[in-house]
């Protein structure tokens, strides 16, 4: 299946774009979308550890199920307010 | 109130808003540009965010804060786009009948915005930028 997957800040300044398309089976789980986006952009290598990921809004974790037209994001360290 | 705009954020609107008779304490927190980080020299700041989950985490934030205390009433505004040094970017309003319950849960809500609201914020100094937050050199 079809998934977009959207991306922020640092993360899309490294992949060139906000939303990256991508093809996975389709009991995916979002460690196998991480997986291949890494592989398509190999630079975001030096961030992905510190990537969380959200599915339709909710953060979850790496063995989250992805479905059909789920928006699932890719979210680097935030940083809003101040320090 | 929730409010994420690209628009100069009114600090008396936001807390005439939140206040109330019943409120004998209101802390307001402002998050403003500051001009130097590390000893670099900051000309100015860029903010982004995942809008819709970010007003959603907000509005969540509210709402388990007016839940579990319901005496008191907050607001968050988050301010979006290009921010010169002194401008504010953040307003957290908390009114509660009595101070220490407010600094507490004002204190409290700032931790959480800043640990996983989608808003990002990249700092242009002279000699390049940075995406605040990545724990390396690599942004």
């Amino acid at each position: 299946m079809k998934v977009t997957v959207k991306t922020f800040a640092a993360l899309r300044d490294i992949i060139g774009s906000a939303n990256v398309e991508i093809d996975v089976s389709s009991d995916a789980t979002v460690r196998e979308v991480l997986r291949v986006v890494n592989e398509l952009y190999p630079k975001m290598d030096k961030i992905a550890s510190q990537i969380m990921i959200a599915v339709n809004m909710e953060y979850v974790d790496l063995d989250h199920t992805v479905h059909q037209n789920d928006e699932v994001a890719l979210i680097p360290p935030v940083s809003g307010g101040s320090k | 109130m929730i409010l994420i705009t690209h628009e100069k954020l009114l600090v008396e609107d936001i807390v005439s808003e939140t206040r109330g008779d019943d409120k004998g304490g209101v802390v307001t927190f402002l998050g403003t540009i500051r001009d130097t980080t590390d000893n670099h020299k900051v000309l100015y700041l860029e903010y982004e965010a995942y809008g819709l989950m970010a007003e959603k985490l907000l509005k969540e934030l509210v709402a388990e804060v007016e839940r579990k205390s319901p005496d008191v009433r907050a607001s968050v505004a988050h301010r979006l786009g290009r921010l010169e040094i002194g401008e504010i970017s953040m307003v957290v309003v908390v009114a509660s009948p009595h101070r220490a319950e407010a600094f507490k849960i004002c204190n409290f809500m700032v931790d959480q915005i800043k640990s996983n609201v989608p808003i990002w914020k990249k700092e242009v100094f002279e000699t390049g930028e940075v995406w605040v937050g990545l724990q390396s050199s690599s942004a």
